[in-house]
């Protein structure tokens, strides 16, 4: 106990935490649940994520001790079928309030509809996202003991609805602090074997880094837009001689610039990403024991090079085929093939290199005693990332 | 089961008791009952049964082995040595990795109720709901919704799609649609419109519209043949299948997007295929109706069906085969043989032509002068 907890790394191989997994033994396994899914009508997904979900976990290990994944398909079905029961009939009013609508001669009813629908799976994405980091937790254990999330997904919603609010009326600018406050509430309120995590981060250091990304993008998309636009104008005037139907297409003219702004923002806040991971994985802190990375900027970018790599690969070919091959049935074969490849397999490659980096590299000091966490008497849920308790139908 | 034991029997391991987080290094020797475990002081020595052990992870090359105790909430053994692997197999009959199996039969029947009842809802519950649900639609709703689904279909088939508006050919349409509905009763006012397109095809929309591509009064040689289509549209008018399968193809996409998922590229296909296969069994069955009444609303009208049965020949004889084997389950409509064989015994005689030689000149002429 003390000679484990507070013994050095071994090696530079093994140390304290770090994440082991195979791309070439995780594909495979994509693959399969996929063929599955295919020829279940998608029923297999839930088997087939808890297949991963296990993989994944056994891969990652704390102390030389892996991770374990006790959660099972069923719980996962059943969860999801509770949640059906609640999303059917939203399905059916929403279709039917657009027509309602349209029948009462409001011919917006449909935007009208759209945007109401938005807004409750906005709340109700917030409180999926809670609960199944609930179910995850519970279903996680170490040395065959069980962590858990309390606290109320209900509450994380409404926190999560106030921040966004808060930060679109600061055109961005209060983003850290709404991540901070996330976290904050999602971490500290995770335990294992009794003991809460604590989250000392705080906006202050975050906030220099994010003034000057969300800066230097206004920046830049601004000068963008103003080599484009002329140009954009040029080619919707040509257009409008030809296409009658070009004034109902105006409108994307007012989007250039936020289109532009919304491309541009995942490059130039890379600097951020580095700088937030960084700042998060050593403001959690258990018993005596926290994190520090050394995640570069460098780092986040080798994560999304297969990303780049496949656009610019899958393009390519897109355009050989478009080009040169004159049979159309091989043609649209290809690009089935390629858009299936990048949706089936890019997902989890992101996943497998975000772990790798990102937990690698962290390096862990101070110690915790393992023999004062003891096994969780909390009632574990019983099913799996269902939104039941958005009505609060499992509250007791 | 007691397998006796050649091999080596002791191995050293970590242990975890389940009820903290601490790891005990043990020695474990392999008994004929089971799994021995002695540590030092601090750890009582524990025997774990064969039947209890199961796989805390499966076995893998080049990891070690970590097993557990389905009676002991949380304890694990973990064994570097891979020589264990073989012994377990041996002896343990259980070893596989938990959980069991659901136990809980209610959870289960209850699943399968729920499953069976969404599926056979779907499937025999939306049909007869459908129409009920379409009668309760007052008129002018649907009329808002045919706009919308024939302005959809103008945008499909290009910029270059217009209603044709040449006024001989109009007045020879509206002659041979006055001369269809007058034997029936619908409270419906029909629109009977030509838009200009080379695709051979018809439809009709929600509230009383019915649309023909100008293609398809090219390809029929005579007024009989479009009037055969007309009828036919007028069908769906009359049955309101346009809304009922709007109705019906919204209720089966819940359904399955609820069973596939609402997100995900596998999810998409399938619900795809999930799709078209439940909705076109329903879309066979209207088409055989709209069959049906047609042959029924042209005796009334004293045209001949003849025409009818010509233009599907036509098509048959043009058409690739590709409403056999499997794809017949995919198909909107029934095969052209089957629907010119369920025609062909009702045509009789005694008829008068659909149109003059002259109306059937300026209807074919209908695209021509575009007023624009």
């Amino acid at each position: 106990m003390k000679k484990e907890a507070s013994r050095p790394d071994e090696s530079h191989r093994n140390p304290a935490l770090f994440y082991e997994g195979r791309l070439r033994e995780l594909l495979p396994l994509v693959l399969l649940n996929s063929m599955l899914s295919l020829i279940t009508f998608g029923i297999y997904r839930f088997w087939g994520k808890t297949n991963i979900r296990r993989y994944l976990w056994s891969r990652m290990s704390l102390l030389r001790q892996p991770l374990e994944y006790s959660g099972t398909g069923m719980e996962l079905f059943v969860g999801f079928l509770i949640i059906v029961c609640i999303l059917v009939p939203i399905g059916f009013c929403s279709f039917l309030l657009p027509i309602i609508l349209l029948g009462y001669g409001i011919t917006y009813g449909p935007v009208l509809a759209q945007g109401f629908l938005g807004l409750l799976f906005f709340y109700l994405s917030h409180i999926a996202v809670y609960r199944a980091q609930r179910y995850r937790l519970s279903r996680t254990s170490w040395r065959g003991i069980c962590s858990e999330l309390k606290g109320s997904s209900v509450t994380y919603a409404n926190q999560a609805t106030l921040f966004t609010l808060l930060m679109f009326m600061s055109l961005g600018l209060a983003y850290p602090y709404m991540q901070v406050k996330l976290l904050k509430y999602r971490i500290e309120n995770a335990a294992f074997g009794g003991i809460s995590f604590q989250f000392g981060a705080n906006v202050r250091t975050l906030m220099h880094a994010w003034v000057i990304c969300l800066s230097t993008t206004i920046i830049l998309a601004l000068l963008i837009y103003s080599a484009v636009e002329p140009r954009v104008s040029a080619v919707f005037a040509s257009l409008s001689q030809d296409i009658q139907h070009i004034h109902s297409l105006e409108f994307l003219r007012y989007l250039l610039l936020p289109l532009i702004f919304f491309c541009l923002l995942p490059i130039t806040t890379v600097w951020y990403k580095a700088v937030s991971i960084r700042h998060f994985c050593s403001s959690i802190k258990f018993e005596d024991m926290s994190a520090q990375s050394n995640l570069t900027t460098w780092n986040i970018i080798q994560i999304y090079l297969p990303l780049f790599f496949f656009m610019i690969f899958g393009s390519l070919v897109l355009f050989m085929v478009a080009v040169f091959m004159s049979n159309e049935l091989a043609s649209q074969a290809y690009t089935i093939i390629i858009f299936t490849a990048f949706y089936l397999f890019m997902p989890i490659i992101l996943m497998h290199r975000h772990l790798t980096k990102i937990i690698n590299s962290l390096s862990l000091s101070g110690s915790f005693s393992p023999e004062k966490l003891f096994q969780s008497q909390q009632v574990k849920p019983k099913s799996g990332e269902g939104l039941a308790d958005a009505l609060n139908i499992d509250a007791f | 089961m007691l397998s006796e034991i050649t091999e080596k029997t002791q191995f050293k391991a970590q242990y975890n008791d389940g009820v903290t987080a601490a790891a005990y290094p043990v020695e474990i020797i392999l008994t004929g009952f089971g799994i021995q475990i002695e540590g030092e002081d601090s750890v009582p020595t524990a025997v774990w049964a064969w039947c209890d052990i199961g796989l805390a992870e499966e076995i893998t090359h080049n990891r070690p082995i970590r097993i557990l105790n389905r009676s002991i909430l949380g304890a694990r053994l973990t064994i570097e040595d891979p020589a264990a692997g073989e012994v377990l197999r041996k002896n343990a009959v259980n070893l596989t990795r938990p959980p069991h199996p659901i136990k809980n039969k209610i959870l289960l029947i209850s699943v399968g109720i729920l499953l069976t009842c969404t599926i056979g809802f779907a499937t025999y519950g939306l049909p007869r709901l459908a129409g009920p649900l379409a009668d309760m639609i007052p008129m002018h709703w649907e009329e808002g919704l045919g706009d919308q689904v024939i302005s959809i279909v103008t945008d499909v088939l290009g910029p270059e799609t217009h209603y044709c508006t040449s006024p001989k050919g109009i007045a020879a349409l509206k002659k041979l649609t006055y001369r269809l509905k007058k034997s029936i009763d619908t409270p419906y006012s029909l629109k009977v419109r030509v838009l200009k397109s080379e695709t051979v095809n018809a439809f009709a929309a929600p509230g009383g519209n019915v649309v023909l591509l100008s293609g398809l009064i090219t390809k029929a040689g005579t007024p009989e043949e479009v009037a055969g289509v007309l009828a036919h549209e007028i069908g769906h008018v009359i049955e309101r299948h346009p809304t009922k399968a709007l109705i019906h193809a919204h209720g089966w996409s819940i359904v399955i997007s609820a069973l596939t998922g609402f997100s995900g590229a596998t999810g998409d296909l399938a619900s795809g295929i999930a799709l078209q296969l439940a909705t076109s069994s329903y879309s066979r069955k209207n088409e055989a109706d709209a069959d049906s009444l047609a042959t029924s609303i042209l005796t009334k009208a004293g045209i001949d069906n003849a025409g009818f049965v010509t233009f599907f020949e036509k098509l048959k004889s043009e058409g690739t085969k590709k409403n056999t084997g499997i794809f017949r389950y995919f198909a909107s409509h029934p095969t052209l043989q089957d629907r010119i064989n369920a025609i062909r015994p009702k045509s009789t005689n005694n008829y008068a032509p659909a149109l003059t030689g002259a109306e059937w000149e300026s209807l074919r002429a209908i695209c021509e002068s575009r007023i624009n």
